[in-house]
């Protein structure tokens, strides 16, 4: 076994929550705004309800084939056709990871205008680099410290933007249909098909028979702390203003004023991203160099931890051109990308498993007899 | 320009990995080398290409053509 660090049930929850939470802020709140405005709550809890579907998949997945990523179930269970989809997975996991690495530079671009965008990329890989050749264990504990800080101070940051929002501006329920509201579920449902990523990291949990209660709980804490985030800018800027917002909290915490001192509260937010954001590229980061050195049968993945840090640092100035070419990507690939990855094929190899399995034993009795 | 921040972007690439190549090459790991020279040479690629700010489709365009409903 390439990792030799294990990490708690919760300490593999938290980062499965830090993960998703930071992309729900950033990118998925926006998505689900325009699809579903004012009914963007109503579209989480829905896009969450089918999310499960993905989470529950690859949770039955690393149970079925205890102590084996994702990578190593493909290569040894699924012939040549898994080996194909492990590499079409370890893409998957490159692109998502340039994908982060671009939206950390762009979010700062957005507030330091001069800072060329690869000083961001290079500092942030810098230290993800750093935490994936460190190792998981300490991913795992370094977030256990701060997911807990991050989630006070959000709470403190709702708080104070309270008397800027007015509620009534969620209403009319449903005024535009379902059809918005699927829009914005199938989009939540994306967001949490990221959590086969999850498929990397759960063969090192302590008590893996434990795992589906621990993720259930992931989804229903990941869609408490995305409901402040859906319905706070609709509150305060209408629904139509918050469609056209490029981060709509980060417009949203610069409103808040605690009396003639404290009224610059951006850097809570700015911390926020790159808290969330280092522990996101981190673990993508770190599955991908595991699942490669896992395909190409390596004794470590430390020595791919650098060579891949120039690959994505490169890779994420060649994603796209400018902020446009993203916004297009989130909106006419994120989703059905991270459905098809994070939710079918984790549902496909499920069943297939269970067939194989089916298949085997009718083999082996047929022998015996 | 262009071509001082080319070469100084290969050598630090190249020096950043030098140490573990050598490591590598000392215990006879061929496929970690190979690994790390494919990896490597694929970020340099992609790298002079920003630097000379060379026009290919982006990721993102290529992802986007391969959706079927997309125009």
């Amino acid at each position: 076994m390439i990792e030799k660090g294990r990490i708690s049930n919760i300490q593999s929850a938290m980062l499965a929550i830090t993960s998703l939470t930071i992309m729900g802020h950033l990118i998925v709140l926006t998505l689900v705004i325009s699809h579903s405005k004012e009914n963007g709550w109503i579209a989480a809890i829905i896009g969450t309800a089918l999310g499960l579907i993905g989470i529950v998949a690859v949770t039955r997945l690393s149970q079925r084939f205890p102590g084996l990523t994702l990578i190593e179930i493909l290569f040894r269970h699924f012939s040549w056709p898994g080996k194909i989809a492990a590499i079409v997975y370890l893409l998957y996991f490159f692109i998502l990871t340039l994908l982060a690495v671009r939206l950390f530079g762009e979010a700062y671009k957005s507030i330091l205008y001069e800072t060329p965008l690869t000083a961001f990329i290079v500092i942030i890989l810098l230290v993800s680099a750093y935490a994936v050749y460190l190792g998981l264990e300490t991913i795992g504990r370094m977030n256990q410290i701060m997911l807990p800080i991050l989630v006070v101070m959000a709470i403190v940051v709702a708080y104070l933007t309270m008397p800027n929002k007015d509620y009534s501006n969620l209403l009319p329920i449903l005024g535009e249909g379902w059809m918005p509201v699927g829009a914005g579920a199938l989009s939540v449902m994306g967001w949490f098909g990221e959590i086969v990523i999850m498929g990397m990291l759960l063969p090192y949990v302590q008590k893996p028979e434990r795992l589906m209660k621990a993720n259930l709980w992931v989804a229903a804490l990941t869609l408490i702390f995305f409901l402040g985030p859906v319905t706070g800018p609709v509150a305060m800027f209408g629904a139509t203003e918050a469609a056209k917002m490029t981060f709509p909290t980060f417009s949203e915490v610069r409103y808040i004023e605690a009396g003639e001192v404290l009224n610059r509260f951006d850097a809570i937010a700015v911390l926020f991203w790159t808290v969330g954001l280092l522990f996101r590229i981190s673990i993508f980061y770190y599955g991908l160099c595991l699942g490669t050195a896992q395909a190409l049968k390596l004794k470590t993945y430390r020595p791919l931890v650098l060579p891949f840090g120039w690959l994505i640092g490169a890779g994420s100035l060649w994603f796209a051109a400018d902020y446009e070419e993203i916004q297009s990507f989130l909106f006419g690939v994120y989703a059905p990308l991270n459905i098809t990855m994070g939710a079918l094929l984790p549902v496909l190899l499920l069943l297939l498993s269970r067939l194989i399995q089916k298949l085997r034993k009718r083999k082996e009795v047929a022998e015996e007899r | 320009m262009n071509l001082l921040y080319s070469l100084a972007f290969v050598a630090l690439a190249v020096a950043s990995v030098a140490f573990q190549a050598a490591d590598a090459i000392r215990r006879k790991q061929f496929k970690v080398l190979a690994a790390q020279g494919a990896i490597l040479a694929l970020a340099i690629v992609l790298g002079i290409l920003a630097i000379y700010n060379f026009r290919i489709p982006s990721m993102a365009e290529l992802l986007q053509a391969l959706v079927p409903w997309q125009a």
